[in-house]
């Protein structure tokens, strides 16, 4: 061991926040920045310091606000730095175990109740004293937790006034749906998505396509068209970098591929306090599950993107090969709102993006408008084959050209009618 | 040893000496051919220096070694000079000693850098064949880096730092001049150079050395996989410069301008270097040889065909003669060019 007591050892300060670290050999010391510690890992109770009234997050404010008071708490971003996850032996060991519970207890931080919450749930409020609780204990040691989390930026009122909107916004829907159908109880929940980064270096091959159009006079004097494609090899690289590439990480929550997008720029350090007053589900889709989408998503934009490269008209028998790079995974909390109404004794569900307020989820459909329009799309050509070319054929042998004009309303009657019904099956299907 | 040597001094037996021709010191008996520069003589003078051996690398080679390597140089060049001849190298082959300055000294600073542990992840490649995906996984081992710094205080004997402003150029030619395999004691026979580097213009070289030393204790002490950037700002204390010798072999020779040319044999690697030059002369001979050779073919020819006028087939000897001729004269060309390209690449060969 080395004689530190000397005057050289003690003249050199290490940054602020650093501790040394150890040193097998006498002659050499050194320093190195702490160890992140966990700390929001604690069960954490949100309480207003000035009423003792629980205080949640306000997303028009951007705070944690008292109801009862109105004292607020300013949240500026967390500047924490968030490492991103890699595809370690231990990562997807720990993304794989999930929950291993179903049910778990919540301690009230507040008055002390046991609360029973379902499995995955990270946050809520305790039903004998309403304060809010956010616990992160049941998955230490046992799954991942979540770096980053989007925070709400819609309120419940405003998530509800633009699904309002949304149900009646078109034609196809009953009338009454907008005053009958009740989305006011919405319930803002953050919920697990898996994002993913990578880098594909590609070596791809393909033929390629150049399609020539030629015009030429037959031996009858008729004007004809011929179209030849000539095909040849093309070979090429290509780099494609992939960021954050989002999969659900839950599949609780039927439709979410409804929601839109999330503004990944709206991304922060997780914090507990940002889930006060809202629920939070865990993840359900492992790690290795959810990355087996996001590789496959990955690898059919890298596809399309090699043809892209490739040129030419058309392009067929793309092979290639892409070393993947530089993987790394987050686990982030994504806001949404999400309500169920019941209408002709049927229970209908409608999600609102909480931080673009985009709108998806079921509508029910008044089946009698889509016959309607399909009917009246299809009759037309109908009545013109039926009433006017058949009898002007049989009468005057002049129905051929009228027959061919409702043969082509026909098709275009029986397009729009496909077009309506699969639309409208769509509107009804989550 | 004093800074200044005087010429009636001796150290190890030897009397301080320099070359007439570039000024490079030694200490020897004096008369020897400049082992710096290979074209001066070594005299009696004053000079200066700092310092006194304490190692040396023992010469591998001896005398049946260093005519082994001019044997293999030598005998590659064709049309050689006359005195590029081994018996005559090796008549006037010496051995001398050449520096590296050895250091013994105490580092003290502080450190800073980035540690590195090695880690593996999953990752694949990804193969799309006949429209069907394929994913090949294997593991890949990166690093993750954490930012140190921290102090050091450490000695170390014998950092070894060059001591001739030449010597990386000289090293690159002749290898081994890193003072491997050094041992204790005096050198035997032999001049032994001065070095031409004081001290302090080598003393930067001397703390990057224990810089590099240092980095790589604290590589060590840390544990990790991997200590990279390092920058150690740091001073050195109670130091003691003393001398390395290495041994160098030099002969010469000269060439058909009665220029002096002179050959360098390491006495570590048995590399050879230095021109050795061809005889521009003596190709010319054979060139003139051949031409006489040919115009003789050509003369045959020409009286062969004359009697092939009447015994008709005598013109095709003739023909065949004559074209033997031109053939002859044409390659006289060779013997002119050899000598000439292979002086070009070696006529630049100059300490």
């Amino acid at each position: 061991m080395a004689d530190f007591s000397d005057p050289f050892w003690s003249g050199f300060a290490p940054p602020s926040g650093w501790v040394e670290v150890p040193s097998a050999d006498a002659a050499i010391r050194a320093w190195g920045p702490a160890p992140e510690t966990e700390d929001d890992e604690a069960p954490q109770t949100f309480h207003c310091p000035q009423c003792g009234a629980h205080t949640a997050y306000d997303p028009t404010k951007g705070k944690l606000s008292c109801s009862h008071c109105g004292y607020e708490e300013a949240r500026s971003a967390s500047q924490a730095r968030v490492r991103r996850g890699e595809f370690t032996a231990e990562a997807l060991a720990a993304g794989e175990r999930g929950w291993g519970v179903e049910r778990q207890a919540l301690h009230c931080g507040s008055c002390g109740a046991d609360i029973a919450v379902a499995e995955g749930q990270l946050s809520a409020s305790c039903p004998f004293c309403a304060s809010n609780q956010v616990d992160l204990r049941a998955v230490a040691g046992e799954a991942l937790r979540p770096q980053h989390v989007i925070p709400f930026a819609l309120t419940t009122e405003e998530a509800g006034a633009k699904a309002a909107a949304w149900l009646g916004g078109r034609w196809l829907h009953p009338a009454n749906l907008k005053e009958v159908a009740n989305v006011d109880r919405f319930r803002g929940v953050y919920l697990p998505w898996w994002l993913f980064d990578a880098r594909m270096e590609v070596d791809w091959e393909c033929e390629v396509g150049t399609v020539t159009t030629r015009t030429y006079t037959d031996s009858s004097g008729r004007r004809q068209t011929r179209t030849t494609v000539k095909w040849r090899w093309k070979k090429g690289q290509l780099e494609a970098a992939y960021d954050k590439c989002p999969v659900p990480g839950t599949t609780k929550v039927r439709g979410l591929g409804r929601v839109g997008t999330f503004p990944m720029n709206q991304l922060q350090a997780y914090d507990p306090a940002l889930l006060a007053g809202f629920g939070a589900h865990a993840y359900d889709v492992s790690l290795p599950e959810a990355w087996d989408e996001g590789r496959h998503l990955m690898r059919t934009l890298t596809a399309k993107r090699c043809k892209a490269a490739a040129g030419g008209d058309r392009q067929r028998n793309l092979s290639l090969s892409a070393d993947m790079e530089d993987e790394a995974w987050t686990y982030a909390l994504m806001p949404v709102y999400v309500s169920a109404f019941t209408f002709r004794g049927r229970s209908w569900v409608v999600l609102v993006n909480g931080a673009t307020g985009h709108v998806g989820g079921q509508r029910p459909v008044a089946w009698w408008k889509v016959y309607s329009v399909m009917a009246a799309a299809v009759l037309p050509g109908v009545f013109v084959g039926v009433c006017i070319g058949l009898p002007g054929l049989l009468v005057a042998g002049l129905g051929v050209a009228v027959l061919i004009i409702a043969m082509v309303m026909l098709i275009f009657g029986l397009v729009v009618a496909g077009l309506t019904y699969t639309s409208a099956v769509a509107e009804e299907a989550l | 040893m004093s800074a200044r040597l005087t010429v009636d001094m001796e150290v190890q037996g030897r009397k301080p000496l320099a070359c007439d021709a570039c000024g490079a010191t030694f200490l020897g008996g004096g008369g020897e051919v400049c082992s710096a520069c290979g074209a001066g003589m070594l005299e009696a003078a004053e000079v200066h220096a700092l310092g006194e051996p304490e190692r040396h690398v023992p010469d591998g080679l001896g005398r049946t070694g260093v005519e082994k390597a001019l044997v293999s140089s030598v005998s590659a060049v064709r049309y050689r000079t006359a005195q590029l001849a081994v018996p005559t190298l090796m008549e006037r082959a010496q051995l001398s000693w050449w520096p590296l300055w050895m250091v013994d000294g105490e580092l003290l600073g502080t450190w800073r850098g980035r540690a590195g542990t090695d880690y593996e992840v999953q990752s694949s490649r990804e193969v799309l064949q006949g429209g069907v995906w394929v994913t090949k996984p294997h593991i890949d081992t990166r690093i993750d880096w954490v930012d140190r710094v921290g102090q050091v205080r450490t000695s170390y004997d014998n950092v070894i730092v060059t001591a001739l402003r030449a010597h990386d150029r000289w090293a690159e030619r002749l290898g081994g001049l890193d003072g491997a395999r050094a041992v204790e004691g005096e050198v035997g026979q032999g001049v032994i150079r001065l070095p031409d580097r004081h001290p302090r213009e080598a003393r930067p070289g001397a703390e990057a050395a224990f810089h590099r030393l240092a980095a790589r204790q604290a590589h060590e002490a840390l544990g990790s996989d991997h200590l990279a950037d390092v920058v150690i700002d740091g001073s050195l204390r109670q130091e003691e410069w003393t001398w390395l010798l290495v041994p160098v072999w030099t002969t010469w020779y000269d060439d058909d301008a009665g220029e002096r040319r002179a050959l360098w044999v390491s006495g570590v690697t048995g590399r050879v270097w230095g021109p050795r030059m061809a005889s521009q002369r003596k190709g010319l001979y054979w060139a003139a040889l051949w031409v006489v050779l040919g115009l003789g073919c050509l003369a045959g020819s020409v009286v062969v065909g004359l009697v092939g006028i009447v015994l008709w087939p005598l013109l095709l000897l003739a023909a065949v003669g004559g074209l033997l001729g031109l053939l002859l004269m044409v390659l006289a060309l060779v013997p002119v060019l050899t000598p000439w390209r292979h002086n070009r690449t070696q006529a630049a060969m100059t300490p």
